[in-house]
């Protein structure tokens, strides 16, 4: 990863494991083809992060 | 319905199908005249619903699907899609297990920092990954991903 950001000049942000963003994509694409799908608020993005465990101030909507 | 739903889900319609959702294939969709289809792409870009070209009405984003060739390819059945980033790669079979469509899926893309392939599978709900000590690495903090949604 540092190798990766030392040749992109890009600083490393979040790494995190592929399970965690299998559970995110199922919590915030499921409904994505339902007419009553909407854009999630922060709180409820917040929550999908944290169910995904996915916690922390990089995943902060809010800030 | 409201009338940006239906052009919404036509737009979802048209990726699905592998046809690029220009305004004048969604009005033939929805069965409306192409001003006011213009217009709800408008809407729904103004929403984030959908990202458009600059200055066009070409749909750039309409996630989980990318208008435009990237690194992440995902094949469903003998359908080959194009997904903005691995978050709507997954997002794909995410999105069709949810509305009970056939949702097994095979996404190809390749290491950012070595080009090395990387091959995921979706079977039946259970994500497999080669190799399977692969990460994910998101570069932006979630509160920046609107000030550019092209780079996070």
């Amino acid at each position: 990863m540092q190798r990766w950001s030392e040749k992109s000049g890009i600083p490393v942000g979040e790494v995190f494991p592929l399970d965690a963003l299998w559970r995110l994509a199922q919590l915030w694409f499921h409904d994505r083809l339902s007419p009553t799908w909407r854009r999630s608020t922060p709180d409820e993005a917040h929550a999908k992060f944290e169910q995904a465990g996915l916690v922390g101030s990089f995943w902060r909507l809010d800030v | 319905m409201d009338f940006d739903t239906q052009v919404r889900l036509a737009i979802m319609d048209s990726f699905l199908a592998e046809v690029g959702p220009s305004v004048g294939v969604v009005a033939r969709m929805v069965d409306a005249p192409t001003d006011d289809v213009a217009v709800a792409f408008d809407r729904l870009a103004g929403s984030r619903a959908i990202v458009l070209q600059p200055g066009t009405h070409d749909v750039l984003m309409s996630a989980p699907f990318a208008g435009v060739c990237t690194e992440f390819s995902v094949r469903v059945a003998d359908h080959w899609y194009s997904a903005n980033c691995i978050w709507d790669a997954l997002g794909i079979p995410a999105m069709l297990a949810g509305a009970g469509r056939p949702a097994n899926a095979r996404i190809q893309t390749r290491c950012a920092d070595c080009s090395a392939p990387l091959g995921l599978d979706v079977r039946d709900g259970e994500l497999t990954a080669e190799p399977p000590d692969a990460v994910v690495h998101f570069a932006v903090p979630a509160a920046r991903w609107w000030s550019n949604i092209v780079f996070t």
